[in-house]
C-alpha cells in the first residue's frame, strides 16, 4: 500500500514538471525592424513686424528740435525682426532703394540692433547703413525665434534737407553659413 | 428395434443441423481505435510593409514650417504591421535612438497606431524610447489584424542642425498569458 502511495506522488510530480516545462516553452514571439530617415537640410526664417515706420517732422513742434540735433530718431522697436535657424547664420542689412527732393546720401540712415546677444560690427548703437550688405548680427549655431528689435535715426542737415518725402526701403537678408 | 434406430438417425441428424446452424450465427468481430493528437502550441506571426520611411526638409520648403511647427509628420499607414496570433498577444516597440550629426534623444520619435487594440496610449502620438514598450495588445488571437502607423519627429531650431537622422525601430510581438 505504502508502494502505491509512493508511485502515485511520483507520478503525480512528473506529470506537474512535463506540464509546465511544455507551457514556459510554448510561448511564441516574432520581431520585424522599421528604419525612419529624416534629412534635414540647412534652414532659416526671418520674420518681420512694424516694418514700416513713418516720421512727419511738424514745424513749430519737432522739427526744429531735430534740425538742432541734427538728427531725428524713428520710434524705437521698429522693425523688428525674428531669426530661427538650425545652424550657424548671419543677418545682414542694405539699402536697396532712396526717393526724395534730392539724393540724400545713404549713410544718413543710421540703424541700431538692441538685441543683447547677437549683434555684431557695431550695430548695437547707431551705425550708417550702405548700399551693400552689412552684418548686423551673427551667431555659431541655431537659434530659435530670436528677436532682433531695431530703431533707425535719420541725419538732418538745415542747408541739404529740403522740404519733401524722403523715403529708404532696406533689404534684411538671414542667411545660414559656415560648414 | 429398426423404428427405434430409425429414431436414433433422425434425432442425431437433427442435432447435427442444428449444431451447425448455431456455429454459423457466432459471426466474429473484433475492433481496434486509432488516436489522433494535435499539439498546437501558441504561435504568432509579425507581418510588416511600408518599413522603411524617409523625410528630407528642403529649405525654402517644408522645412521651415516644420520647425516653426516644432514637428515634422511622415507618412501615414508607414508602416504596417499584420498581427497574428492564436492566443493572447502583446506587441511591442523600441527604438534604437537616432544616430546623425548630433545625439539627437530618442523621445523626439513619436509612433502613433490607428489599428485596433492600441495600448499605451499609442492611440495617440506617443514618443518611442529604447526600452521595450507595449503599444497594442489582446486577450485573443487574431488573424490578419492590420496596425497602420505612423511617425512623428520633433524638431528645434536651436538643436537640429543640418544632416541625416537615422532610427530604428524593432517591433516585436509575443504571444503572452497562461
Amino acid at each position: 500500500m505504502k508502494k502505491v502511495a509512493y508511485s502515485l506522488v511520483l507520478f503525480l510530480t512528473l506529470f506537474l514538471v512535463v506540464n509546465c516545462a511544455c507551457i514556459n516553452a510554448a510561448q511564441d514571439s516574432d520581431e520585424q525592424v522599421s528604419t525612419i530617415t529624416l534629412v534635414v537640410d540647412p534652414a532659416c526664417q526671418l520674420g518681420i513686424t512694424d516694418e514700416a515706420v513713418t516720421e512727419t517732422l511738424v514745424r513749430d513742434a519737432t522739427s526744429e528740435t531735430a534740425f538742432d540735433a541734427g538728427y531725428v530718431e524713428l520710434d524705437p522697436d521698429k522693425p523688428t525682426l525674428e531669426v530661427s535657424s538650425n545652424k550657424t547664420w548671419k543677418l545682414t542689412a542694405k539699402i536697396t532703394n532712396s526717393s526724395g527732393p534730392y539724393p540724400k546720401q545713404a549713410k544718413d540712415l543710421m540703424l541700431k540692433n538692441t538685441n543683447p546677444d547677437h549683434v555684431v560690427n557695431g550695430f548695437d548703437v547707431y551705425k550708417s547703413l550702405a548700399r551693400h550688405d552689412q552684418e548686423i548680427a551673427s551667431y555659431t549655431s541655431g537659434v530659435r525665434g530670436e528677436s532682433h528689435p531695431c530703431q533707425y535715426k535719420v541725419l538732418l542737415d538745415w542747408e541739404k534737407d529740403i522740404p519733401g518725402t524722403y523715403e529708404t526701403t532696406i533689404t534684411y537678408t538671414l542667411a545660414t553659413s559656415g560648414s | 428395434m429398426k423404428k427405434g434406430t430409425h429414431a436414433i438417425i433422425w434425432s442425431f441428424l437433427i442435432i447435427f443441423v442444428v449444431s451447425c446452424s448455431i456455429v454459423h450465427a457466432a459471426d466474429d468481430s473484433e475492433e481496434q481505435v486509432s488516436t489522433v493528437t494535435l499539439t498546437i502550441h501558441p504561435s504568432c506571426q509579425l507581418g510588416i510593409v511600408n518599413q522603411d520611411v524617409t523625410a528630407t526638409l528642403v529649405k525654402d520648403s517644408n522645412s521651415e514650417t516644420a520647425f516653426d511647427a516644432g514637428y515634422v509628420e511622415f507618412e501615414p499607414d508607414k508602416p504596417t504591421l499584420i498581427v497574428d496570433s492564436n492566443k493572447a498577444w502583446k506587441l511591442t516597440a523600441k527604438s534604437s535612438g537616432f544616430t546623425g550629426p548630433y545625439s539627437k534623444q530618442s523621445g523626439d520619435l513619436y509612433l502613433k497606431d490607428t489599428g485596433a487594440n492600441t495600448a499605451g496610449g499609442f492611440s495617440e502620438y506617443k514618443a518611442l524610447s529604447t526600452s521595450e514598450q507595449e503599444i497594442a495588445s489582446y486577450n485573443k488571437g487574431v488573424s490578419g489584424e492590420s496596425h497602420p502607423c505612423q511617425y512623428k519627429v520633433l524638431l528645434d531650431w536651436e538643436k537640429d542642425i543640418p544632416g541625416t537622422y537615422e532610427a530604428t525601430i524593432t517591433y516585436t510581438l509575443s504571444t503572452s498569458g497562461a
